[in-house]
């Protein structure tokens, strides 16, 4: 980090005709390691995870039981999942490196607590 | 997208001095611009040459039919700003409640201002969440976070990419500034380096340490005009060009009027 050259980096920002939110470089690797604490906290912060709310159960009427229409309910529940599911990524692309790391390293588990009892051990 | 919310969830990072620096810069670049004081410290006017004994502001005249272009001061460079003005405690606590009862009022009151295409307005927030920035949030503005390459700082930039402080749908509006750079330090490189890697092109400059930045507020001026030459002003002018190219495009015949 010592060799790092701020003008440089901006420089070619000014040269950025796509200043978009949405344009993020996603091959950034903006985790590593630091000295400072906080700072290796940060980079490698995960929000917490968002349990998906069930959806709700709805008994299939006997008399309705064509299977043309329960299995449109089901694609549409999927679907419905599915978007709401991608549309909270967020930021999570900013930490994909960070992720596909981890789950190289370590088994994937969704327990955050074990995550950060492990990041405190270590 | 010409509402700019100069704003941060940590109080004394630089945004009133900000705003009244980027309102400068941005107005230099073509654009009209006003800015407006939305904290009760009603510091922004210092900035602008107002003496500090004149206590005229907006806040005192919410009732009126004043309309707020009529209460915007003029500047030598061209850029107009609106005091908050001397209140006292209750008057805030009105305004507050103002702000929150009907958040559209707020609109209509800048509506004057966003007739003239061309024109920018930058609101200096008060730190944190506040009634101010929750009514501008319905004009759908540019957020700016100005950060320093401080632990603190650090500390709320999960909350803020997570989406809690100013909302789901501000994610795509939001980008961030980085204040009070000293490169000498280590912690500041090294934060630096990591904001740029991690916030990519939402982070729209640094603002390099430099005397020149009090010494311009100690003058009541800008530091385009206390020190034109100096790193600070490039920063701040590069920072300007960033957000000017996320503005609304300006038909020919605006940039002629300050040809």
């Amino acid at each position: 980090m010592d060799g790092y050259d701020d003008v440089l980096q901006f420089m070619s920002k000014v040269g950025d005709q796509d200043l978009n939110y949405r344009s993020f470089p996603t091959g950034t690797q903006c985790s590593g390691q630091s000295k400072w604490h906080l700072l290796n906290e940060v980079a490698n912060y995960k929000q917490p995870l968002v349990q998906p709310q069930p959806e709700p159960v709805i008994a299939l009427n006997a008399r309705t039981n064509s299977s043309a229409e329960s299995s449109s309910f089901l694609s549409n529940t999927l679907a419905q999942t599915q978007s709401k599911n991608s549309a909270n990524t967020g930021f999570s692309h900013l930490f994909k490196d960070q992720q596909q790391q981890d789950k190289q390293t370590k088994p994937a588990t969704n327990d955050s607590l074990s995550a950060l009892f492990s990041r405190i051990g270590s | 997208m010409s509402v700019i919310c100069i704003a941060s969830p940590k109080g004394g990072v630089g945004k009133t001095t900000m705003s009244a620096n980027l309102a400068f810069a941005i107005q230099r670049l073509g654009h009209r611009v006003v800015a407006i004081d939305f904290d009760n410290q009603n510091a922004l006017r210092l900035h602008f040459g107002m003496p500090l004994s004149d206590s005229s502001g907006y806040v005192e005249e919410l009732d009126s039919s004043i309309e707020w272009t009529r209460l915007a001061q003029d500047t030598d460079s061209g850029v107009r700003y609106l005091p908050y003005g001397r209140v006292d405690k209750s008057r805030m606590a009105y305004y507050d409640q103002w702000l929150r009862s009907n958040p559209t009022l707020l609109a209509k009151k800048l509506a004057p201002f966003l007739n003239q295409s061309d024109t920018v307005i930058i609101a200096d927030l008060p730190p944190g969440p506040s009634a101010a920035l929750q009514a501008l949030s319905l004009m759908d503005p540019m957020i700016i976070n100005v950060l320093l390459a401080d632990s603190a700082s650090l500390s709320v930039l999960p909350e803020i990419e997570s989406g809690s402080f100013y909302g789901e749908d501000a994610k795509q509006r939001t980008y961030f500034l980085l204040n009070q750079v000293d490169m000498r330090s280590q912690l500041n490189r090294d934060i630096t380096q990591f904001l740029n890697g991690r916030l990519a092109s939402s982070l729209l400059g640094i603002v390099h340490r430099d005397e020149a930045v009090p010494e311009a507020n100690a003058n009541q001026m800008s530091v385009f005009r206390y020190a034109q030459s100096s790193s600070v002003a490039a920063d701040i002018d590069s920072i300007a060009r960033n957000i000017h190219r996320l503005l609304p495009k300006m038909h020919v015949s605006e940039y002629k009027k300050y040809s």
